[in-house]
């Protein structure tokens, strides 16, 4: 029995122990349902299946996305979480294939998705047992059988995988899918805000390869996209999929009243420095929600957060309310497929009443109905905030979500400014498939799946030719008569990742006593040495994991089962090392250069953090193996008499550059078109001898993003002190000056202090100094 | 490093410069390193064709003469039954990798015409007339005879004919002699790789022959630089090769004939 969630709110705010936390209670009015059918109706059998999943009308924007999908016109849809947004895909395909001999190809950003989503195709062909028979339906992954893979290239109409396995395992592969392709109605990207940066260039020119091979085979798919709330959809839709895209955004889902709290843990200490653990507060908080039982998800910015307001939630609840301690679990990336197929399905059944989950939730599986949702801390954009957000409310009843502030500058500040908070619109999610980098490696394998030819520059567009003439006088493919043809034995797509990951895994393997050890769970090659250094805690399931080994060359981490009363968290260094200048430039007050630089992170010791506290108990040194990134960076380095100029206002270079390397970030990623986490940025002094700002690629070589700022600084400069001065704010906020650089993927957020937001005032004189306009 | 030049010369371009002004020009093709033949012209674009009689491409071996068995060419069946193999095609590819690499080289030998047929594509581009007219003549033959073709060879075609949208009917009977030598003499080899199985049957020399690991890499080499004198080399090395089929299949014949037993297998253990 749910209390309603506003009654448990008025008891929160008024309960002592909580008192002071809520400092802004945001209304979310509620919305009523907008149906709209399409012109044609539906056909009887699609009818038929909608009625027996529960539905008998269609909302507005589903009946505006079939008409779309009916004239053939590629569509985004940009409505809110459960708003019903997969059936304005899945009717229109349905209804073709049943009529026809056509196939669809759904593309979703991770595996767990396109698995989650078969599950409610399944529901809808199974309705009717000649339907099911007639359109079979299937994921392609990595985790698909030989045997399913035959029998869905041979007999497959709608298959659902991921942009990676369709660049490297189906596309490369054409010929076996040529029935397939030559079938080829609707492609259906799902969530395709996730396709933003150097990954959605590369998606891009992934689709830009499915459209020719499709055209190859006879066929020209309809694309139909869906997307959560970004500043740009259209834009990035008609970029990935290379042509003019109808955007559908009137949400006519019912959507009950919600409420957005935001909440600040109170000081412990008389002088206002120190606040209780966020961590503490947002399982508090949890703790209460799923007692009053109101179905519950909280999100945390780490891994190890998660575990760690799992356990003391766990620990709370085993104490106080016993029965519901087994009703809660934890999701992370790191576990194994079926623990967490598992997890998915308990959550979406109601037999789980809460989940502290990463990010890895954000996307749209299903979770079934929740309540609540709480975020621990600011996830970092507005688009992630307002998808955490809307992960509860699924139904026409009221929601909560509450965010809970870390005690650094960038989550201070928007408690101290709920106007700017809510008012501030989405992230553009920007991609650029020209990039010539990106394209170059895309072309290697067009090129390996049918030869080139100088009208594939209608697609690929004009960097096609040079680009292939390049490839040839480097033996990459050979030109006969007009095309150019792979004239290599090796597969190019093997060689190219489309994330900046490496896809090596580390094993997590469980010692025991008896019997052989078992594998617990895995991690990508850049985190272990972060996560899984020798005697670090490794927290699963919130159980405590002493690390006995980290074997670099079998990749494997050895833990075994203690219980302790500690965490333990990575000390990292990160250096920049300049190389080979490239080119050298100029400003009126400063010098820029183009260079190679080596970045290099390295774990170097660890903290022992004692449960549900801040403080450190002890600590331990390491020597781990560096990891390096060898890229390309663009350096600013302000003029002997900076420091002086800054001086006379009681000002600090080194403080203007902060701000300065904040404000690029924002800046360069729409001039260099890649996402603000495709760039890195420091500011130090050990390279050049004087304080300098450093913004590299972060991508191995790079991919001629600060080279594009090198190459258009007194542009970008210009547009850094634009928004700066445009800023409304007095001293710098997370918009301007104060953007936080990227933080440490796997520490907890209750850790680090963060840095303080940089003086506004250095970086407008830095600026003014470099002579973007007269000071 | 050659992919670190390459690399400079994408991060030209993108600065807007660095289009290659001129092309290095292309050698002609070179007929003359490769076996008498002729190009033949298709819908599906031209191939070369280097064509003779059984008789003239076993002249002058040093193996053992090849002796025809009496008809009927019995073979075992699926169950242990026997059954007459008519109108046998043999046939072999050379490819460049697996099934998303051209071919390159198809060549067959029919016993009824007596007549050898090695297709080739003297660039990317001739593939897909390769494809149709080996593709034609299995679909015209009596039964298919290759050595591992039903798990490489035919597939191979299939999916290259796929490739090129290519009609591809169902294929007569096919007598894979891979699978019919393991069941012949199962234990009395320590492989049956066809280069093992070939020395049993008495042909042993392969002088000047191209290990096969190289010839994807030669053959690219071939058409980037119009001409490679290995390339003869790679005619020869299939011929010998279509050659085995024929000689394994007539003892396997001959085995048939004395009950299962294989005489004229040498080099077994
Ligand atoms: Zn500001």
């Amino acid at each position: 029995m749910t209390s309603k969630l506003s009654e448990v709110l008025e008891e929160i705010r008024h309960d002592r122990r909580f008192a002071g936390r809520i400092v802004h209670v945001e209304e979310i009015p509620a919305r009523a349902a907008v149906y709209a059918e399409p012109e044609i109706p539906l056909r009887n059998l699609i009818r038929r299946a909608l009625a027996s999943i529960g539905i008998e009308r269609l909302y507005a924007h589903q009946g505006e996305a079939i008409e779309a999908a009916r004239a053939g016109k590629n569509v985004v849809i940009v409505t809110g979480t459960a708003s019903g947004k997969t059936l304005c895909y899945n009717i229109p395909v349905l209804e073709s294939l049943a009529e026809g001999a056509g196939t669809a190809l759904y593309l979703f950003p991770t595996k767990a998705l396109a698995q989650d989503q078969l599950r409610g195709l399944t529901r809808l062909l199974e309705t009717d047992p000649s339907f099911a028979e007639a359109i079979p339906a299937g994921t392609y992954d990595g985790d698909t059988s030989r045997y399913g893979r035959r029998k869905l290239r041979d007999r497959g109409r709608i298959i659902l995988s991921n942009p990676d396995m369709l660049h490297a395992g189906i596309l490369p592969n054409h010929p076996a899918w040529s029935r397939f392709f030559s079938l080829l109605r609707f492609v259906v990207l799902d969530e395709i805000h996730a396709y933003r940066g150097i990954f959605g260039s590369n998606v891009g020119n992934v689709i830009r390869r499915l459209r020719r091979i499709a055209r190859h085979y006879g066929s020209d798919p309809v694309f139909l996209c869906s997307s959560a709330t970004i500043a740009n959809p259209r834009e990035l839709a008609s970029r990935l999929v290379g042509g003019e895209v109808v955007v559908v955004d009137r949400d006519g889902s019912p959507r009950g009243p919600k409420r957005f709290v935001l909440w600040n843990p109170p000081f412990l200490d008389p002088n206002g420095v120190e606040r209780r653990s966020s961590n503490v507060e947002g399982k508090d908080l949890l703790v209460r929600l799923v007692r009053e039982g109101v179905p519950t998800i909280l999100f945390a910015r780490a891994r190890i957060t998660a575990e760690l307001v799992y356990r003391y939630a766990r620990e709370d609840l085993e104490r106080r309310a016993r029965r519901l301690a087994g009703r809660i679990a934890v999701y992370r990336g790191g576990y194994l497929p079926e623990e967490r197929r598992e997890i998915e399905r308990r959550l979406f059944s109601g037999d789980l009443l809460a989940v502290s989950s990463t990010n890895a939730l954000e996307l749209g599986i299903d979770v079934g109905s929740l309540g609540a949702s709480i975020l621990v801390g600011f996830p970092g954009t507005i688009a992630s905030t307002w998808q955490q957000a809307g992960r509860a409310g699924r139904t026409e009843e009221e929601a909560l979500a509450v965010l809970v502030a870390y005690n650094d500058p960038i989550d201070q500040y928007l408690i101290r400014h709920p106007g700017y908070f809510f008012g501030r619109t989405p992230e553009q999610a920007t991609i650029d498939p020209e990039n010539p980098y990106v394209l170059e490696r895309h072309l290697r394998c067009a090129a390996h799946e049918l030869p080139l030819a100088a009208d594939d520059a209608a697609l690929f567009g004009d960097l096609l030719e040079p680009i292939a003439e390049a490839l040839e006088d480097f033996g990459k493919v050979t030109r006969v008569e007009d095309r150019w043809f792979w004239a290599l034995t090796d597969y190019p797509a093997a060689e190219i990742s489309l994330r900046n990951m490496s896809d090596a895994t580390f094993t997590i393997l469980e010692k025991t006593d008896e019997g052989e050890p078992r594998t617990i769970g895995n991690v990508d090659a850049i985190s272990a040495p972060e996560l899984l250094y020798p005697e670090a805690i490794y927290l699963h399931e919130g159980e405590t994991y002493f690390v006995r080994d980290l074997d670099f060359e079998q990749r494997v981490a050895t833990v075994e089962r203690k219980e302790v009363d500690y965490y333990t968290q990575a000390i990292v260094d990160s250096t920049i090392r300049l190389g080979k200048v490239r080119e050298k430039g100029s400003l009126r007050g400063g010098e820029t250069l183009l260079a190679e630089a080596t970045v290099t992170w390295m774990t170097t010791g660890f903290k022992k953090i004692k449960f549900y506290g801040l403080d450190s108990i002890g600590w331990g040194k390491l020597a781990l193996p560096p990891q390096e990134l060898e890229t390309v960076a663009l350096g600013i380095v302000p003029g002997p008499d900076a420091a002086d100029r800054l001086g006379r206002f009681g000002l600090r270079v080194v403080e203007g550059l902060a701000g300065l390397r904040n404000l690029l970030l924002v800046v360069l990623p729409l001039h260099a078109m890649c996402d603000p986490s495709n760039l890195g940025g420091v500011v130090e002094s050990s390279n050049l001898g004087s304080p300098a700002l450093f913004i590299y690629d972060r991508f191995p070589k790079g991919l001629g993003l600060s080279e594009r700022g090198f190459a258009t600084l007194g542009t970008v400069l210009a547009a850094a002190r634009e928004l700066a001065e445009g800023c409304p704010c007095a001293e710098g906020c997370p918009s301007c000056v104060g953007q936080p650089r990227p933080p440490l993927l796997h520490h907890d957020p209750d850790l680090l202090q963060g840095d303080p937001i940089p003086n506004k005032e250095a970086a407008l004189r830095l600026l003014a100094i470099f002579g973007s306009a007269p000071e | 490093m050659r992919d670190e030049a390459l690399h400079d010369r994408i991060a030209r371009l993108a600065r807007g410069g660095a289009r290659r002004t001129e092309r290095a020009p292309r050698t002609e093709r070179a007929e003359c390193i490769l076996p008498p033949g002729r190009e033949v012209r298709t819908a599906h674009g031209t191939f070369y064709l280097a064509e003779r009689s059984l008789q003239d491409a076993i002249r002058g071996e040093k193996n053992a003469p090849l002796r025809f068995p009496k008809k009927p060419w019995n073979i075992a069946g699926g169950k242990g039954d026997l059954r007459e193999v008519e109108r046998p095609l043999f046939f072999d590819l050379e490819t460049t990798g697996f099934a998303s690499c051209p071919l390159f080289l198809a060549g067959t030998i029919d016993l009824a015409e007596g007549i050898v047929r090695q297709r080739f594509a003297r660039d990317y581009a001739e593939e897909k007339a390769v494809v149709a007219a080996a593709a034609e003549e299995i679909a015209g033959a009596g039964t298919l005879v290759s050595f591992n073709g039903k798990s490489y060879d035919l597939p191979f075609l299939r999916s290259r004919a796929a490739r090129h949208r290519l009609p591809f009917g169902s294929p007569p009977p096919h007598v894979d002699l891979l699978h019919q030598c393991r069941r012949a003499w199962r234990g009395r080899f320590p492989d049956f790789r066809l280069q093992t199985l070939e020395k049993a049957v008495g042909r042993a020399d392969r002088t000047g022959d191209v290990p096969s690991a190289e010839i994807p890499e030669l053959y690219h080499d071939f058409v980037r630089r119009g001409r490679d004198p290995r390339m003869a080399a790679v005619f020869k090395h299939n011929l010998e090769d279509v050659l085995t089929l024929v000689r394994l299949f007539f003892l396997l014949v001959e085995g048939e004939k004395k009950g299962g037993e294989s005489s004229g297998l040498q080099g077994g253990r």
